[in-house]
């Protein structure tokens, strides 16, 4: 009896360490994806007049989110799935590979592209893309969206836009350029002998506003992207600026001034009502709203020397928000609430910081570039464009959120400023 | 003169109009007006072929196939496992009913032994007895002997008694003869001869009459004595017999209690056997367990927009040589980018650190579950 007690308990003890194993991960690597982009086949006899797997490459590689791999480095050009020897890619470290092909059917272009898994030996997918030949190049960000917004679950922000302005040096043409978020096929929007200064685009990402001093004192404009068609919507007595529309689209906080001393106020756009929300005798000024409608970030120098402070549009209730270093200005809140950007100075020289809104650290993302100014953050957070002086010029660089990866962007223009990142169209 | 204005005519129109001409297009270059801007461009109109979701079906459905053949596989060894643990709970049965065919055969043996001892035990009762039977007889015999002896002596003495009666007769009919040779004389001498005479034969009887008696009492004295000598050997084998049952049961009680120990000797033995062959396989499994999970971290590079409380849950199976045959999602973060980088960071990891000893593998690594989560996520 006793015997047979035991043995059900010794089943019983077995069955229970054959309970299967469990073996926990937590601690993973923050780095960027390997992943080669195989140049795509394309049969026709004239060269294309893009490169399309260049832009690919490109635009993944600046991302931060990657790492591309140069096509002479690579072995063998596969364009099909079956072509593809996944070993080689292994060995040469790859996670991930692109290939594709491109045609032309008469009336346009199409590519064909499959995205393989190095490791788990697959294809993950197989997407087609149409266009004309002025097209190629959207194809290839859209190429690169698709790539991106696959393989690191958020979406990819290379089809968006840019805007910024550009001066001669001599001060006297002011430009407003519209192009893409890699800086190229720049087109003029506007242009004025008189500054052009702040510009901001709607959430829908059919207009911008601006502050023009055409009319002889700060006025601010919106102006339709399709159309190039402009309006003043706000031209009242001292200096108004900085616009900055809501997420939804309802409202317009703006600066105004009266007598030197600007305040953040609010526009509303159906009903052209505007108010109050702060006043303060200190700078109130370059606000920006968070994701929420609700609440507002913006530069003050109520404690002295300019610093970011968030600002509840319903109880104006004012925090302050940064307090390392003795320079924070002109805040960018990144769409998942996270980080906020902002132009920081610690000794010497201004810079562009991130700072975690969860744990409050800072830190610092360019430090090979001079006095940085104006970040905008990509509307999927992973990318700062910023304005900055070089060779006594200034220039467009952008970095990704994490720092890692810097480039400058191509102008053709003069000194460069204010840029201003689209939201995803 | 009207032929000469005419002729002017002509070439001042042209001149005129080529003056005009010139004028028009510097009126249309001239001012700095602003660039034409160019709409945005129209958005690229993007043909999907075969979307995400026929691969990852596809992919879905090779993991369901893989799961399928796991769950087979795994039936399967569960039934392994099932039959081993069948046969091994059969051995412990067959080891139980050998362990307690020898304990009856102990017993038997006991038994077998007692008995033997039991029946040398009665032989040499048997053999007292006889012993004590003959002894008796013996002194019989002996007595009977004696009694004869003593009944001849007896008999002897008779005889002698009658040869004195008949040398009394003898010497009666002499004195008689004596006497009537010398009667006066003789008389006083016969009658001192008789007096004599009868003095001596009552000596004689008395003497006899002791004798007897002194016989009886021998044989008396013989009697108790061996009445006594029984009583004391029957005594004897008495005590001796107890003395025995009780050593005999001691023997019992010391061999069961040696058995006993012995038992939970083995048993202790076993147990430490079994605790330190678990010990070592414990670490052994902890052992692969970090070095998996070293491999692993390494190797897993998650995407960004990921939080802590993300999670992934994989099972994974391997070869003995760590090989890694399949990765299967068990549990979704739901950010596919999240879950592929598991898969992939596992995938890469192969071949996995694996225990040497195939039992700890067996056991543990063939198949078995990560559960990955981004606790370190920053980006």
């Amino acid at each position: 009896m006793v015997m047979r007690l035991m043995l059900s308990l010794l089943v019983l003890l077995s069955a229970a360490v054959h309970a299967e194993l469990t073996i926990q991960v937590t601690q993973g690597k923050q780095s960027a994806i390997p992943i080669g982009i195989v140049p795509f086949e394309w049969d026709g006899l004239q060269p294309l007049p893009e490169d399309v797997r260049g832009i690919v490459n490109d635009d993944l590689g600046r991302s931060g989110y990657f790492r591309t791999l140069a096509a002479e480095n690579m072995i063998g050009r596969p364009y099909a799935p079956e072509q593809v020897v996944f070993g080689d890619w292994k060995n040469l470290r790859q996670d991930f590979v692109v290939i594709g092909k491109i045609t032309y059917d008469g009336s346009g272009y199409a590519v064909d592209f499959h995205v393989m898994d190095v490791h788990q030996k697959v294809e993950l997918f197989h997407h087609r893309v149409r266009g004309t030949a002025s097209q190629l190049r959207d194809m290839a960000h859209y190429i690169s969206d698709f790539v991106f917004s696959k393989l690191t679950g958020i979406p990819g922000v290379f089809s968006t836009k840019i805007v910024y302005v550009t001066t001669n040096r001599e001060r006297n043409r002011f430009n407003l350029n519209y192009a893409d978020a890699d800086g190229a096929r720049e087109q003029l929007i506007f242009t004025s002998t008189q500054p052009i200064i702040s510009p901001a685009w709607s959430p829908d990402g059919k207009r911008i506003a601006y502050v023009s001093f055409e009319s002889g004192r700060t006025a601010i404009y919106f102006q339709e992207l399709a159309t190039g068609k402009r309006q003043m919507v706000l031209n009242m007595k001292g200096s108004n600026s900085a616009p900055a529309f809501s997420p939804d689209g309802q409202r317009l906080a703006f600066v105004h001034s009266e007598g030197g001393n600007p305040d953040i106020f609010v526009l509303d756009l159906a009903s052209g009502n505007v108010s109050r929300l702060t006043d303060h005798y200190a700078i109130d000024t370059e606000p920006q709203w968070m994701k929420d409608n609700r609440t507002i970030v913006f530069t003050s120098s109520r404690a002295g020397g300019p610093q970011v402070y968030s600002l509840d549009t319903i109880t104006r209730e004012v925090k302050r928000m940064t307090f390392q270093g003795n320079y924070n200005a002109r805040p960018r809140v990144t769409d998942d609430g996270r980080k906020l950007i902002y132009v920081h100075r610690e000794d010497e020289g201004f810079h562009i910081a991130s700072q975690d809104l969860a744990t409050g650290a800072v830190n610092i993302l360019t430090m090979d570039t001079q006095l940085d100014e104006s970040p905008s953050v990509a509307p999927n957070g992973s990318m700062v464009i910023y304005a900055a002086t070089e060779a006594d010029r200034s220039i467009l660089a952008a970095v990704s959120v994490d720092g890692d990866v810097k480039f400058r962007l191509p102008s053709k223009y003069g000194d460069v400023r204010e840029p201003a990142w689209s939201p995803i169209f | 003169m009207v032929n000469d204005t005419s002729s002017y005519r002509l070439p001042l129109v042209l001149a005129v109009s080529l003056h005009l001409f010139v004028v028009a297009l510097f009126l249309i270059e001239w001012p700095d007006s602003p660039r034409e801007i160019a709409p945005p461009p129209q958005h690229v109109t993007a043909q999907i072929v075969k979307s995400e979701n026929t691969v990852t079906e596809q992919r879905n459905q090779a993991s369901r196939k893989k799961a399928e053949e796991d769950r087979r596989r795994k039936a399967e060894q569960e039934k392994k496992v099932a039959e081993q643990k069948a046969a091994e709970q059969k051995a412990i049965e067959q080891k139980v009913a050998d362990q307690k065919a020898a304990e009856q055969k102990v017993a038997e043996q006991k038994a077998a032994e007692q008995k033997v001892a039991e029946q040398k035990a009665a032989e040499q009762k048997a053999a007292e007895q006889k012993a004590a039977e003959q002894k008796v007889a013996d002194q019989k015999a002996a007595e009977q002997k004696k009694a004869e002896e003593a009944k001849k002596l007896a008999d002897q003495k008779a005889a002698e008694q009658k040869k004195a009666e008949e040398a009394k007769k003898l010497a009666d009919q002499k004195a008689a003869e004596q006497k009537k040779a010398e009667e006066a004389k003789k008389l006083a001498d016969q009658k001192a001869a008789e007096q004599k005479k009868a003095e001596e034969a009552k000596k004689l009887a008395d003497q006899k009459a002791a004798e007897q008696k002194k016989a009886e009492e021998a044989k008396k004295a013989a009697e108790q004595k061996k009445a006594e000598e029984a009583k004391k050997a029957a005594e004897q084998k008495k005590a001796e017999e107890a003395k025995k049952a009780k050593q005999r049961e001691k023997e019992e009680q010391q061999l069961m209690e040696q058995m006993a120990i012995e038992q939970a000797a083995r048993e202790v033995a076993d147990r430490e056997q079994a605790e330190q062959r678990a010990k070592l396989a414990a670490e052994a499994q902890a052992d692969a367990i970090s070095q998996i999970r070293a491999a692993v971290e390494d190797n897993w590079m998650y995407p960004p927009n990921v939080n802590p409380q993300q999670r992934v849950v994989v099972r994974i199976n391997t070869v003995p040589t760590g090989q890694v045959m399949s990765v299967t999602i068990v549990q979704g973060s739901g950010n596919p980018a999240l879950d592929r980088s598991v898969e992939q960071a596992v995938m890469k990891a192969s071949p996995l650190p694996m225990p040497d000893d195939p039992r700890v593998y067996e056991q543990s690594f063939r198949t078995f579950t990560m559960e990955f989560r981004p606790e370190n996520a920053t980006w």
